[in-house]
């Protein structure tokens, strides 16, 4: 048999069993999504890192701040659900990096690059476990909001948009800490890290407290920086504010920051053999 | 030179038992312990930093909520107390996760072959910890003194203000001594302290003043002997009544390593390896 033949008969294999192609991958990435979620079901810290983690820290900043908040003429419920929303997203990215180094670590993701499936399904099916994922802590964390007196003043719509830019946010999130792990491999290293973005990006943000509050040689920063405004454009979306500017800056940022690690991440994971 | 002629002789002669020599076996597993620190001085750097960022945060985003009227020095004054306490207390995340690493990696078992007391194990643990801990309460005042934080109460209680935490501290690890020997896996430890240690340090007398809570949370801040230690190392270092907030605290550490105590040593006894 000639090499011609080979390949062409390689070429006809690949297709009869339907290797290759946008649907495939979709549907191999849906697996492995599958088998993340199997994985967090039976993981103990996640059940109180999604269930009881964003409700501890809603109900600690409510008790202890929402007086203080209230003498600056800020009802501190409606001001403080995004930030708890965001946090509980970056607690989800968080989670999803130390699973992926833990991947790496232990071969799985040398293993499934040996099989026939879609390059693209790994880090697919990483995100869709973790979609999945923020969409349950949602669904905690909103009603439990609501009980607290939190309302989405603008109707059905708004519960829509807030939901789509939380996720959209998670989605760039869990990109940009699968950098970390396909940069930094190590279990350990990695979760002795994760807390590096965290914590400048949310605490340093103007969701919980007003950027006027902080020192103003802070405040370019606090103002500048994606999640305050992805923290306002939820704060808008509830409370029936004008929208527009808000949501231009964070849909914006996330676009630039999806983009730029993105192609980074498909970098990264290629070098890896 | 005449062999020894039964087991109780051997004891005896090589000096097995006695108070003697569980106190220098415990110390021989604490200096074990704290080198194992010293050694991976990223662990201490990581658990001190995140507490030291968390109060440079709350300093620049809410002194201007809970003080209006004062400048940024002045509720450093107020916050180092409590973050310090809040810093040391997450360690003891640390102090348990280290000692589950120990039983499974096969540690303990080995101590235990070793003619040395079965109380150097657990106490060797508590008492490498409050090494750490005095350390990070250390470096926690000194960046506290670059915000503004001064001693403004004389040595001598300056350094019981040092003390007094660690002393706290290093009882309520034996709550984190208890899980680890109960514990499965490393994340159960965390997964099982962090959300009644939230609650604790946030709904004390720390970030706020009492009157800042509703009025129904408090009676529990008054009672939450987090407020008892930052209350008494707000008069150590502020001035102010102090004395009755220090016999309290003692009063919790006392309480707090008679239950916990007995729980982890009673289920340390029960654990087959």
């Amino acid at each position: 048999m000639t090499a011609m033949d080979l390949q062409a008969r390689a070429k006809q294999l690949v297709k009869v069993r339907c290797e290759a192609g946008l649907s495939r991958a979709i549907a191999d990435s849906f697996i492995i999504g599958q088998r993340n979620l199997i994985r967090l079901s039976r993981q103990p810290a996640v059940i109180t890192g999604v269930l009881v983690f964003p409700i501890v820290f809603l109900t600690a900043f409510l008790l202890a701040f929402e007086r203080s908040m209230s003498a600056q003429n800020i009802d501190y419920i409606q001001y403080l659900v995004p930030i708890i929303t965001l946090q509980a997203m970056f607690f989800t990215a968080m989670n999803s990096a130390s699973n992926l180094a833990g991947d790496i670590d232990t071969g799985m993701l040398q293993r499934c690059r040996a099989m026939p499936i879609s390059r693209a399904a790994v880090l697919g099916g990483l995100l869709i476990a973790y979609l999945v994922r923020a969409i349950v802590t949602l669904a905690i964390l909103l009603p439990v909001a609501y009980l607290y007196g939190f309302r989405f003043h603008a109707g059905v719509f708004s519960i829509i948009g807030y939901i789509l830019l939380t996720l959209f946010f998670t989605t760039v999130a869990v990109t940009g800490y699968a950098l970390l792990a396909l940069g930094l491999k190590k279990p350990d290293l990695v979760q002795s890290l994760v807390i590096v973005p965290y914590a400048p990006f949310l605490l340093l943000s103007s969701g919980f407290s007003p950027a006027e509050n902080f020192p103003t040689w802070l405040q370019p920063f606090v103002v500048i920086q994606p999640v305050s405004h992805v923290a306002a454009a939820l704060r808008a979306l509830a409370d029936s504010e004008p929208l527009l500017v808000p949501l231009l800056w964070s849909v914006g940022w996330l676009i630039v920051l999806l983009s730029g690690f993105g192609f980074t991440a498909i970098w990264l994971y290629r070098r890896i053999s | 030179m005449t062999l020894p002629l039964n087991a109780a002789q051997l004891v005896k002669t090589r000096q097995e038992g006695g108070f003697l020599r569980t106190v220098y076996d415990i110390a021989l597993v604490t200096q074990r312990n704290l080198l194992l620190d010293l050694r991976n001085p990223a662990v201490i750097i990581g658990s001190t930093g995140f507490p030291i960022f968390l109060m440079l945060v709350f300093t620049a985003s809410f002194a201007k909520v809970v003080v209006p009227e004062g400048s940024y020095t002045d509720y450093a004054q107020f916050l180092v107390p409590l973050s310090t306490i809040q810093g040391l207390l997450f360690s003891t995340i640390n102090t348990g996760t280290a000692l589950y690493y120990d039983l499974r990696s096969g540690m303990v078992s080995r101590l235990r072959t070793l003619p040395i007391a079965r109380s150097a194990v657990l106490a060797g643990r508590i008492l490498g910890g409050a090494g750490r801990l005095l350390v990070q309460v250390i470096f926690i005042t000194l960046v506290g003194h670059l915000i503004g934080f001064r001693f403004q109460n004389g040595f001598i209680n300056g350094l019981i203000y040092l003390l007094l935490p660690v002393l706290f501290t290093s009882a309520f690890s034996w709550s984190a001594v208890f899980l680890a020997v109960k514990a499965k896996s490393a994340e159960t430890v965390q997964a099982a302290m962090a959300p009644w240690l939230l609650p604790l340090t946030f709904l004390s007398i720390g970030y706020v003043p009492k009157e800042g809570f509703p009025e129904w949370v408090q009676g529990f801040v008054s009672i939450n002997p987090v407020s008892a230690v930052a209350q008494a190392m707000r008069g150590l270092s502020s001035g102010g009544p102090y004395i009755g907030y220090v016999v309290q605290t003692l009063l919790w550490s006392v309480a707090l390593t008679a239950i916990f105590s007995t729980l982890a040593i009673r289920a340390y006894q029960k654990r087959n390896s």
